[in-house]
């Protein structure tokens, strides 16, 4: 059985073909660690909301907008630089807070999200929303330091609402 | 660092700078070819179907209703292959027995997990259909769930009639018999290593494509050690090896895991060819933690003989590996380091060993970061505190007593083994280490500081721990690098070494640049490259930097003398003035600036500059560290907390402080990980408990201590560029601290602990119970918090 699906991928509207039993994150193609929500590496946004795109079907996606790690900038709310790096995505790099680099695009989406329109977030919520994005080569100290940059960058620009 | 140096900004970097990871941007970009990124959509998919029985024999495999599946395409089992196994296991003896691992288990399912058939089909919707309607029929035989199970008499042997201890490694030094029966003091513990899963977040994959026209066959794999499964998979499938291309590939993580031809890799291949069409397998996760190598698991029986000052005279080990069904590919070198390198930084000049593997129903071993190395630490440090409290010694002073001298090195231990060759250190100063760990932990101040943490944290104790680390890196035999030119200039270096995390490129790039004079962003390193003329090795044992590094370094000696040549052909009149400087060629009459291989190339193209670096490994090198924890036990909740950690370690010549930092946190949190949460347990029957990331906790960022590190460097002699291994390191002293801490944080309870965990909350208040149960008859009260 094929059914027919449309939505909005990184503002763009896309169709597909596809049985009802396959997820987004295959549809997509999302890279997935786990397929159970455990590791959130294939963390999209779905109307603005992070979802586990391992855990919802394709066809549940129909009219919706998806927003991926290509719509970072969107959701972090800041243009990239010359090299096509957002202030968060910097950060992780100065901070080393990343080493094989395989779940870093939903742990993007995912931080992004989180911290979107806030100037202050405290540690241990960072902390907490670090439980559902895992990293294996336990460089993810680094991430909670990162995000602190960047909120403070936004603090002293006073550019959060 | 000057400014102008930033990220991004290139620059020419010497060895020991914190040049920023030239890898980075692609990532963040998730433009890395990573094995999910090069799916299409055209090829069809393949499932393995698994046995769901620790050990059995097979009746029969039906796949009728399978082939009635709309999409269905092909069906594989053991009678369908024409070669089968055994797959490839690089650390055998001659007289190891005979325990082949096979791509399809034949006739006989010897864990739960083994690929029994393989299903292809247009889909992946339809390939799911078609695999559940396989019916497979199996008859039930006894399972052997542990090594020491294994040994006994009326166990079923898994593979021939001979027993299960398929592999034995001896060994013996001065005269061990003499030494114990004069000795003062004799300690006697047996210590038990559970079963841990690598885990990295990629899971594995592999995908099989054939070219139509020249019938070439291209895999596209997870594997760390591409250059070394070509040749294997071209044996197996009896192919020329040039018909045979592995796509280079950034893996999301390997950690020894990946370090293996895995029967996927072979089934891919074959339903490829057979159907003339691209076929892709993805493992799940549930897969992953019965079909991927499992790490670590044995036990080791040690006796130690030592006079009444501390210094042991002697030691003796009776280690087990449980290696599970058969051979992994290095699955019997856990058990090789744990029992030939047990006595780390100590002199110990009596020593004998026994090392078996011993085959089980479970998934076969592999090595797993630090191989046996932990397991060895664990057993040896834990000795070294019980002799500590018996003596009545401090537990840095006792350890301080036995070290092996700077001044000492070569320090040949009169051991070798498979895969590592004769055991001779070749640098270091253990006792710096240890001298900079326990000030970075702040090991003076922590009796006021235990002290003021307990007064303030009621129910709560602390604990300090510490752990000395020598360890086996660097082995061989050799790597091959090969450099070329392009118009633009850009040195392009090809190498067999895989990127799995560990920052391969930059590491590569630093030591050209260093040793070039030139800016990293004229270099361009291309991994897991299986169009070299020599196959290299790959990514394992704490290697890449050390090996391709002075292998890089070679190359660009001749790359050097190539432009030299080159020059004095363009430029006879500069004679004997010619150099090479400032990355380029110097000393050329009536020019100011270098002469650019760019500049070269135009003259004279590019085939005149393109050379080859190579690096024989003339014996492995050893790292060394000292660990050490402070960890807080709640004993109202049994909850354990690694508060600081500190880790002094010595990998030679420090390429780049950052770099190396990066691989001993990521190690010392697997480690962490390994002793406080993870378990692959099974049941009774052998039914693996764990089905999904749900059951196997890893450690998060909330888990990661304040981490105290030192950089000590005594270089290597053994490679032009001092170098040692530190991929590894931080998980193999992280047991032995950490445990070391806990059992410290509960001095005042009769508790000894003899094996690595995990130490979840519910086994910690076990401990504390069965410690209260001890207590009972005694008068001082049982430990309770002050709140109850």
């Amino acid at each position: 059985m094929i059914e027919p699906v449309a939505f909005q991928l990184d503002g763009k509207p896309v169709a597909f073909e596809t049985e009802p039993n396959r997820t987004l994150a295959s549809l997509i193609g999302q890279r997935v660690g786990c397929g159970e929500g455990v590791c959130g590496a294939c963390t999209v946004l779905v109307d603005g909301v992070p979802v586990r795109s391992c855990l919802m079907l394709g066809v549940q996606a129909e009219g919706c907008e998806v927003a991926t790690v290509r719509s970072l900038p969107a959701i972090e709310g800041a243009e990239p630089d010359d090299e096509g790096l957002t202030p968060l995505q910097l950060a992780l790099r100065d901070r080393q807070a990343f080493q094989c680099g395989w779940c870093v695009p939903g742990l993007l989406v995912g931080l992004a999200s989180a911290i979107a329109g806030r100037s202050a977030v405290p540690r241990a919520e960072l902390l907490q929303h670090l439980i559902g994005h895992l990293c294996r080569c336990l460089a993810s100290a680094g991430v909670v330091d990162a995000v602190e940059d960047v909120l403070r960058e936004r603090r002293i620009k006073g550019a959060a609402p | 660092m000057n400014a102008a140096m930033r990220i991004g900004a290139g620059g020419s970097w010497a060895i020991g700078g914190a040049m920023p990871r030239r890898e980075d941007a692609e990532l963040l970009r998730a433009r890395a070819p990573f094995f999910a990124d090069r799916l299409r959509p055209d090829h069809a998919h393949m499932v393995v179907i698994r046995s769901p029985l620790a050990h059995g024999h097979i009746l029969s495999i039906d796949v009728s209703a399978a082939q009635a599946v709309p999409g269905f395409r092909l069906a594989l089992t053991a009678a369908d292959l024409r070669w089968n196994g055994p797959l490839p296991s690089l650390d055998r003896t001659e007289a190891s027995l005979p325990a082949p691992l096979t791509v399809l288990a034949d006739g006989r399912v010897r864990y739960a997990g083994e690929p029994v058939a393989a299903i292809v089909a247009d889909t992946e919707a339809a390939v799911r259909v078609a695999a559940a309607s396989v019916r497979l029929s199996l008859d039930a035989l006894p399972a052997v769930l542990s090594a020491a199970d294994g040994l006994g008499t009326s166990a079923p042997s898994l593979h021939g009639e001979a027993g299960n201890a398929v592999h034995t490694l001896e060994h013996r030094v001065g005269d061990p018999e003499a030494a114990f029966a004069s000795a003062a003091l004799v300690l006697e513990e047996t210590f038990a290593f559970h079963r841990v899963s690598a885990t990295p977040l990629e899971p594995r994959g592999a995908a099989a494509e054939i070219d139509p026209e020249t019938g070439r066959l291209t895999i596209a794999a997870t594997t760390q050690v591409s250059g070394i499964a070509r040749v294997a998979l071209a044996e197996l499938l009896d192919r020329d090896v040039d018909d045979i291309l592995y796509a280079p590939l950034r893996l999301g993580g390997g950690f020894g895991l990946k370090e293996a031809l895995y029967p996927e890799e072979v089934l891919v291949a074959v339903a490829a060819s057979r159907l003339g069409r691209g076929v892709v397998w993805q493992e799940s996760r549930s897969e992953h933690f019965v079909g991927s190598a499992h790490g670590r698991q044995g036990s080791a029986r040690v006796r130690m003989a030592l006079d009444g000052e501390g210094i042991v005279a002697a030691l003796s080990v009776d280690g087990l590996s449980d290696i599970g069904a058969g051979y992994g590919f290095a699955g019997n070198s856990p058990g090789a380091a744990m029992g030939g390198m047990i006595r780390g930084p100590y002199r110990i000049p009596a020593f004998q060993a026994r090392t078996r593997s011993v085959t089980t129903n479970k998934t076969p071993l592999n090595v797993y970061r630090g191989a046996g190395h932990p397991q060895a630490v664990f057993a040896m440090e834990r000795m070294m505190d019980k002799a500590a409290r018996t003596l009545g010694l401090d537990r840095t002073l006792i350890r301080r007593r036995n070290l092996i001298g700077k001044d000492a090195f070569p320090f040949d231990r009169g051991v070798s083994y498979p895969g590592a060759g004769r055991i001779v250190y070749d640098s270091g100063d253990y006792e710096r280490c240890l001298d900079e760990a326990m000030a970075a932990i702040g090991a003076d101040g922590f009796a006021a500081r235990r002290d003021a943490f307990e007064a303030e944290n009621p129910g709560c104790r602390l604990g300090l721990g510490l752990a000395m680390v020598v360890e086996l890196t660097s082995t061989g035999p050799d790597e091959t690098v090969e450099l070329s030119v392009d118009a633009a200039g850009r040195v392009h270096v090809a190498t067999a070494i895989v990127a799995i995390g560990q920052g391969i490129e930059s590491a590569l790039t630093q030591v050209l640049s260093a040793a070039l004079g030139f800016d990293t962003d004229d270099i361009a390193v291309h991994c897991a490259s299986s169009l070299l003329r020599h196959s290299g090795g790959g990514t394992f044992a704490s290697r890449g930097t050390s090996v391709g590094g002075a292998a890089v370094a070679d190359g660009a000696e001749k790359l050097k003398r190539a432009a030299i040549a080159l020059g004095a052909e363009l430029h006879p009149e500069a004679g004997a003035a010619l150099d090479w400087a400032e990355g380029g060629l110097v000393g050329i009459p009536g020019r100011n600036a270098p002469l650019s291989l760019a500049e070269l190339v135009a003259a004279a193209g590019s085939e005149r500059l393109a050379v080859t670096g190579s690096f024989t490994v003339p014996a492995s090198t050893f790292a060394s560290a000292c660990h050490a924890a402070v960890v807080s036990v709640d004993v109202e909740t049994g909850v354990v907390d690694v508060l600081d950690y500190a880790v002094a370690h010595d990998c030679g010549r420090v390429l780049n402080p950052h770099g190396v930092d990066g691989q001993i946190i990521g190690g010392v949190m697997q480690g962490l990980g390994a002793t406080l949460y993870e378990d692959l347990a099974y049941d009774a029957a052998g039914t693996p408990l764990v089905r999904g990331l749900l059951d196997y906790p890893l450690p998060v960022a909330a888990n990661v201590p304040r981490f105290h590190l030192r950089h000590v460097e005594t270089p290597s002699p053994l490679n032009p560029l001092g170098f040692k291994g530190a991929g590894e390191g931080g998980f193999t002293g992280a047991p032995a601290a950490i445990v070391g801490a806990i059992e410290d944080a509960l001095r005042d309870q009769p508790v000894s602990l003899t094996d690595d965990g995990p130490y979840t909350p519910a086994r910690v208040l076990t401990l504390l119970r069965d410690a209260c149960r001890q207590n009972d008859n005694k008068p001082t009260p049982p430990l309770q918090s002050e709140r109850s």
